[in-house]
C-alpha cells in the first residue's frame, strides 16, 4: 500500500448524478444500477500510477441533496481535486453547475484541479445536455471536461486519472505547496519518518498470550 | 497463558524486532480482539463471564490507541487504520455486538470506546456512514427507560456527542431522523420507525434521580437548541418532542405543587436549575421552579425558531390547560402565574404569556372571557391576600409595558375625549380660552402640549396638595419636591420605551358625535378599591398607589388628561380620580381627628411605612386603627407624587 503521494478529491454535483456509481466503478470496477441515496458523505481509495510513481487516491463522495449542503462544504478545505459531475439526461443538474462551481471555489484552495463530468453518456437517447455545452462550460469556466458513463465504465478512469495528472504536473511545476496537506496532498509514507510512536506496537506480545 | 513467558518473548520482541508498522499492529489487535471474542461466546451462546475477566479490553484499548495516534499525525486526510476502519464498518461490528451484549459489560465497553473515539479524534468523520451509522445505534441503546443503571456512562457518550455537533454544525442533521424528510418509500419509514433521534433520547433523562445526569441532560438540550442549521431547527421542531415534553413535564411538576406556597419566601428568591436542583432532595417547589427556569434558558438562548415553537406549546399545553378544567384562579395560581411572568421577561414568552391574557378561553366554564377579564374580577372579592396578589400581578403586567396589553386593559377604553363634557357656549373648554389669550401674551409656553393644561398646571397641581388637610398631614413641610428627581428619572425613561407606541400626541376633540364613557372594567375596579381604602389591607392600598403613579406616568394624552386634569369638566357619572380621592381622605380625615394625640400617630405611622417601603415589612392588618393612619399617609404621598409626575412632564414637555 506505499506509495509517493496521497491526493484527495471529492465528487460533488446534484443528487442523482451518478457521484457514487462513478466512485463505485472506479474502485470497484462495478456498476450497482440502484444505488442507495448517499447520507453525509463515504469514500473510497485506489492506487493508481502517474508517470510510474504510485499515487493513493483518497476520494471524499458528497451527498447531492440540498440538506447535506453544509457537510459537503467542509470536504472542499484539503481536496487537491474535485469532480464537478452532472447528468447528460437532466438539464436542470446542468443548469445548477454554476451554484456548485461558486460552492467549491469559496470553501476549496484556489489551486483545487476541477473536472467537469458530464455523466450517464451511454443513454444518449435521453440527452438533454448537448456534449458543445458541457464543453463550453469548462472553457468559460477553465475546467477540464470530460463525459462519461458509469454504467459501461466509459471515460471512468480517464477522468480520475487525467484530474490526478493535472495534479502531478501542477506539484512539478511547484504550484502546490506539497508540505501543506490543506492542498489535499501528502507525501507518501516511504518518504516521510516511521511510525516510531505509535502505540500498542511492542504490545504484540501480550495480545499473544491472552488467547 | 504463562505470564512470565509473556513478558520475556516482550523484551525479547522490543529488542530484537523493529517497531511494527501501525496497520499491521491495528489489524493484529482488531482480529485478535475478535477471536477472543468469538471464543467466548461460541456459538452464538450468551456468556456468564463479565467482560473484564477475558482479554477482549485490553485489545480494544490498543485498537483505541492506534486510531488516536495515527490521526494525531493527520491533518486533512484519513489514515490507513481509519480508512480500514470505515470502509469495512468496524465499527458497525462494535455496536453490533454492543447491541446483543453477549458478554456482560461488553455494551458499556463499547460505549465508551467510541465516546473515546469521537471526542478525541480531531476530525472524527462523522457525516460517514460508517460513523454515524453506528453512532445512531448506540443513541437507540442509551435510552434511558430501559438501561436506568447506565445512565451516568450513557449521558456522558450523549454529551460528548452534543460538544461535537456543537463545534460541527454541520453535520448535527445526520442525528436529527434525516430519512423521514427525505425519502418517500414506505420501507424506508418503516426503517425509520425503529429509530430514536438524538434529542428525544435525551428528553428521556429529564426524570432522573441522578443529578449530575439531569446537568448533563439540560446541558445537551441547551447545545443542541443553539444549533444554528435551519434543517436541524426545522426537524427539532417538526420531528422531536422537545416542545410537548417541555410542556408536559412543566404541567406535572405544576399540579404536584402544594396549594399553599410559602409566598414570602419564594418572592424574592430565583431559583436557578444549575444551582438549586438536586435529583433525590429537592422538593416539588424547587423541582418546578428549576425546570421553569430552565426553559426559560433554553426559550432565551435557543434558536428563535424553536424558542418560538417552544412557546406556542407552552401556551397551547400549559397555560390553556390550565384552566381548563373547572379548576379556578387560585392564590397559588395567580402567584405562579406572576413569577413566571416575571420570569419570562426579555424573552419570546413574554409575549406568548401577554398574548394568552388577552386571549378568550375557550372552554365552557370560562365562557369566552379572557385571563385578564376573570382577574379583573376576582380582584373585586374580599380575600385581601388574593386580592394582593392579582393586583401586584397587574402591576407586574402593566409596568411590562406591551402595547396590545396596555391597550387592552385600560387604553381602548379611554382612547378618546369621551368622558370631557364640552360648554354649551360653543368655546369648547376653559382650557382652550385661557391657552388663546395666554399665547398672545406669554409665548414661553408655545411648545408645551395642551393636554398638559399648561394654564391651568398651577391650579390642578394645588388642588391634589390641598386634598390633604393641614391638620392631618404627617409631613409638616408636605411638599413633592423630594419626589422630582427620581420622578425625572422615572420618566425619562418611560418616555423613550413608550415613544415608539403608536399613541396621539395631543387630547383632541374627534369630529364625529361623542358616546358615553365607560372607563372599563380595570380602572372601575381600581376606582372601587381607592374608595375602598378604610376597609381593605393597607398592602392592597400601596399596589394601588403603585399602578394609579405609574398610569399617570404614561405619555398617553387622554388617559394623561383623564386621571390627572381635575379641572377639566367630565360628564355626569363619569368617575374622577380626583373626586374619589377628595372623597376618601374625608372619610379618613373624620375618623382620624377623633383619636387622641393622631399628630404622634400619623408620625409614627409615617416612619412605619417609609421603613417597611425599603424592607418589605408586613403591616399589623388588625390593627383598625393603624390602618386608618397607614391609609392616610400612603395617599398624602400618592398625592405629592402624582403632583410631581405633573410637575416632571409638564417640565419635560417644555424641554423636549
Amino acid at each position: 500500500m506505499s506509495y509517493a503521494y496521497l491526493f484527495k478529491y471529492i465528487i460533488i454535483g446534484d443528487t442523482g448524478v451518478g457521484k457514487s456509481c462513478l466512485l463505485l466503478q472506479f474502485t470497484d470496477k462495478r456498476f450497482q444500477p440502484v444505488h442507495d441515496l448517499t447520507i453525509g458523505v463515504e469514500f473510497g481509495a485506489r492506487l493508481v500510477a502517474i508517470e510510474t510513481k504510485p499515487i493513493k487516491l483518497q476520494i471524499w463522495d458528497t451527498a447531492g441533496q440540498e440538506a447535506f449542503r453544509s457537510i459537503t462544504r467542509s470536504y472542499y478545505r484539503g481536496a487537491a481535486g474535485a469532480l464537478l459531475v452532472y447528468d447528460i439526461t437532466r438539464r436542470d443538474t446542468f443548469n445548477h453547475l454554476t451554484t456548485w462551481l461558486e460552492d467549491a471555489r469559496q470553501h476549496s484552495n484556489s489551486n483545487m484541479v476541477i473536472m467537469l463530468i458530464g455523466n450517464k453518456s451511454d443513454l444518449e437517447a435521453k440527452r438533454e445536455v448537448k456534449k458543445e455545452e458541457g464543453e463550453a462550460f469548462a472553457r468559460e469556466h477553465g475546467l477540464v471536461f470530460m463525459e462519461t458513463s458509469a454504467k459501461t465504465s466509459d471515460n471512468v478512469e480517464e477522468a480520475f486519472i487525467n484530474t490526478a495528472k493535472e495534479i502531478y504536473e501542477k506539484i512539478q511545476e511547484g504550484v502546490f505547496d506539497i508540505n501543506n496537506e490543506a492542498n489535499g496532498i501528502k507525501i507518501g509514507p516511504q518518504h516521510s519518518t516511521g511510525n516510531s510512536s505509535i502505540p500498542g506496537g511492542n504490545n504484540r506480545a501480550s495480545g499473544n498470550g491472552c488467547c | 497463558m504463562i505470564p512470565v513467558l509473556n513478558t520475556i518473548l516482550d523484551s525479547v520482541m522490543d529488542t530484537v524486532a523493529p517497531p511494527i508498522p501501525a496497520f499491521e499492529n491495528f489489524m493484529y489487535h482488531w482480529e485478535k480482539f475478535m477471536v477472543n471474542y468469538l471464543e467466548w461466546t461460541t456459538d452464538g451462546k450468551y456468556s456468564q463471564f463479565h467482560i473484564e475477566q477475558t482479554n477482549v479490553p485490553s485489545h480494544l484499548e490498543i485498537v483505541q490507541q492506534i486510531l488516536l495516534s495515527e490521526d494525531k499525525n493527520e491533518e486533512i486526510t484519513t489514515n490507513l487504520c481509519m480508512e480500514y476502519v470505515l470502509q469495512n464498518n468496524l465499527f458497525n461490528i462494535l455496536v453490533i455486538m454492543a447491541e446483543k451484549e453477549k458478554l456482560i459489560g461488553l455494551r458499556i465497553l463499547i460505549l465508551k470506546f467510541m465516546t473515546n473515539i469521537i471526542s478525541q479524534l480531531r476530525n472524527p468523520v462523522l457525516a460517514h456512514q460508517s460513523i454515524f451509522g453506528p453512532i445512531q445505534k448506540l443513541i437507540n441503546l442509551c435510552h434511558c427507560v430501559f438501561y436506568n443503571e447506565r445512565q451516568q456512562d450513557q449521558i456522558h457518550f450523549l454529551h460528548t456527542l452534543c460538544v461535537l455537533l456543537n463545534n460541527q454544525q454541520n453535520t448535527a442533521i445526520m442525528f436529527f431522523s434525516y430519512e423521514s424528510e427525505l425519502e418517500e418509500s414506505e420501507s424506508q419509514k418503516l426503517n425509520t420507525f425503529n429509530k430514536l433521534n438524538l434529542l428525544d433520547c435525551i428528553l428521556s433523562y429529564i426524570n432522573t434521580k441522578d443529578t449530575e445526569v439531569y446537568y448533563k441532560c439540560c446541558d445537551c438540550i441547551l447545545l443542541l437548541t443553539k444549533l444554528n442549521d435551519e434543517n436541524v431547527m426545522d426537524l427539532i421542531v417538526k420531528n422531536t418532542n422537545l416542545c410537548s415534553t417541555f410542556s408536559t413535564h412543566l404541567r406535572n411538576l405544576f399540579h404536584t405543587l402544594p396549594p399553599i406556597l410559602d409566598y414570602k419566601g419564594l418572592e424574592t428568591i430565583e431559583l436557578n436549575w444549575k444551582n438549586d436542583y438536586n435529583a433525590n432532595y429537592s422538593n416539588d417547589v424547587t423541582k418546578f421552579f428549576c425546570w421553569l427556569n430552565f426553559i426559560i434558558e433554553v426559550i432565551r438562548d435557543g434558536q428563535l425558531k424553536i424558542s418560538c415553537s417552544l412557546c406556542e406549546s407552552l401556551r397551547l399545553f400549559f397555560f390553556n390547560k390550565l384552566f381548563d378544567t373547572i379548576e379556578e384562579f387560585s392564590l397559588s395560581k395567580v402567584f405562579l402565574l406572576k413569577k413566571m411572568y416575571k420570569a419570562s421577561n426579555y424573552t419570546p414568552l413574554n409575549y406568548t404569556m401577554n398574548n394568552w391574557l388577552r386571549s378568550e378561553f375557550d372552554c365552557l366554564y370560562y365562557n369566552k372571557q379572557t385571563p385578564i377579564d376573570i382577574l379583573i374580577k376576582l380582584s373585586l372579592t374580599n380575600d385581601d391576600g388574593f386580592v394582593f396578589q392579582i393586583l401586584s400581578f397587574f402591576t407586574d403586567v402593566l409596568l411590562n409595558a406591551d402595547e396590545e396589553i396596555l391597550d387592552f386593559i385600560i387604553l381602548r377604553f379611554v382612547s378618546n375625549r369621551d368622558y370631557y363634557e364640552r360648554c354649551k357656549s360653543g368655546s369648547w373648554s376653559d382650557e382652550e380660552d385661557e391657552r388663546e389669550k395666554k399665547l398672545l401674551s406669554n409665548k414661553n409656553n408655545i411648545n408645551t402640549s395642551r393636554t398638559l393644561a399648561p394654564s391651568s398646571i398651577d391650579r390642578i397641581i394645588n388642588r391634589l396638595l390641598a386634598l390633604i388637610p393641614q391638620n392631618v398631614q404627617s409631613d409638616p413641610s408636605h411638599s413633592f419636591k423630594n419626589y422630582i428627581l427620581s420622578t425625572k428619572n422615572n420618566y425619562e425613561e418611560i418616555f423613550t420605551k413608550f415613544k415608539k407606541f403608536n399613541w396621539p400626541s395631543e387630547a383632541l376633540d374627534p369630529v364625529e358625535q361623542l358616546e358615553n364613557f365607560d372607563e372599563g372594567p380595570f380602572l372601575r375596579m381600581i376606582f372601587k378599591k381607592i374608595s375602598n381604602i378604610p376597609n381593605q389591607s393597607v398592602l392592597i392600598t400601596s399596589q394601588i398607589k403603585t399602578i394609579l403613579i405609574f398610569l399617570s406616568y404614561l405619555p398617553h394624552p387622554y388617559l394623561h388628561e383623564y386621571l390627572l386634569n381635575s379641572t377639566l369638566p367630565l360628564k355626569r357619572n363619569v368617575s374622577s380620580v380626583y373626586t374619589i380621592l377628595n372623597h376618601v381622605l374625608k372619610e379618613l380625615h373624620k375618623q382620624i381627628v377623633t383619636i387622641p394625640n393622631y399628630n404622634n400617630e400619623l408620625i409614627h405611622s409615617r416612619n412605619q411605612i417609609l421603613k417597611n417601603i425599603s424592607n418589605q415589612l408586613v403591616f399589623n392588618e388588625k390593627d383598625t386603627q393603624a390602618k386608618v393612619f397607614h391609609s392616610a399617609v400612603i395617599l398624602e404621598e400618592l398625592c405629592k407624587e402624582l403632583v410631581a409626575v405633573l410637575f416632571v412632564k409638564y417640565h419635560y414637555s417644555n424641554s423636549v
